[in-house]
């Protein structure tokens, strides 16, 4: 891996981690073959980069594309 | 094959029990249509249980709830179905999956050269969020009804007589609403004492941001293989 990739993929876990943060402590998340994630949790997993961490990543930056590309904004508009 | 349905409900876990309390909705769908539906509650939903009924019934539809993987889908607390294995038993059904990443694998082999089988699943995690306050009692968890209310509508599109394709247009078509009513519903004056963001014009929360997020995940990660024409 490249610094420079090492370093994006570094900003976006620190991203993903804030966003989870600022969750409050009532909610938890249902993802993958565990039992639903409290906020320290995900952020567990999201820190150690394992297959749970890998998953809440990959669902926020394939949410961030869909913005970006505007089939977001294209599929909430056609119902 | 039996114009009828079996589904799997297990609970050992938060997880398996929002999901199987939630698929109370699809059972009430099926007897107000006159269709059986026989369930594997709990114990029931283990690989021998679940193998003997499917030969036995010769159900048409399978609705899976549990845990699962891309070659595996789960019961209670063990694989009941394993690409390779036994998913020769879906083969030529409507399937439903509400289970973690199946379709990306098995769901699409178990349809391969099919006539009237098709499989409706998740090829990644199918995420939902719930409201600890709501453990104790799930069916009260508006939070987690946004999520599997919309997952409900496949089966329960099926038992009203659509098609599959049809089906999994109406529960992506919902999920959409729900994120349409979760981004103007919520509104950031309800929440002064935390940040909002401004997000496609909207002033949000960030559990909104992150709640919009994992509908979508739902949404891009419902897919169909198969036949997408055929009926119960």
């Amino acid at each position: 891996m490249t610094e420079e990739n090492k370093e994006i993929n570094e900003e976006l876990r620190d991203v993903v981690i804030m966003r989870i943060d600022a969750i409050p402590s009532n909610l938890r998340l249902s993802i993958g073959s565990e039992e639903s994630l409290n906020k320290e949790q995900m952020i567990y997993h999201v820190r150690k980069g394992d297959e749970t961490g890998r998953q809440i990543i990959n669902s926020h930056l394939s949410f961030m594309k869909a913005i970006a590309r505007g089939e977001f904004t294209k599929a909430l508009a056609s119902v | 094959m039996r114009r009828e349905i079996l589904i799997t409900l297990p609970r050992y876990d938060d997880v398996t029990e929002y999901l199987s309390q939630f698929s109370q909705q699809i059972e009430d769908s099926a007897n107000e249509r006159g269709i059986k539906i026989k369930k594997l509650k709990d114990n029931e939903a283990k690989q021998k249980e679940f193998e003997k009924v499917v030969k036995k019934l010769d159900c048409k539809m399978i609705i899976f709830n549990g845990h699962g993987s891309a070659e595996e889908i789960r019961g209670q607390k063990e694989i009941i179905v394993k690409l390779g294995v036994n998913d020769n038993l879906l083969r030529e059904r409507i399937v439903y999956a509400r289970s973690c990443h199946v379709a990306f694998k098995l769901g699409k082999e178990c349809t391969k050269n099919t006539r009237e089988g098709c499989f409706i699943g998740y090829d990644r995690p199918f995420q939902f969020y719930v409201d600890t306050q709501w453990l104790g009692n799930p069916l009260k968890d508006n939070l987690a009804r946004l999520f599997l209310h919309s997952s409900n509508l496949v089966p329960i599109s099926i038992i009203k007589g659509n098609s599959t394709s049809d089906a999994n247009e109406n529960s992506k078509k919902n999920i959409l609403k729900n994120i349409n009513k979760v981004l103007r519903d919520f509104n950031a004056e309800s929440f002064k004492h935390q940040k909002s963001e401004d997000f496609c014009g909207l002033k949000i929360s960030p559990e909104i941001f992150k709640i919009a997020e994992a509908l979508w995940n739902n949404y891009e990660g419902q897919v169909l293989y198969g036949n997408p024409n055929v009926k119960l």
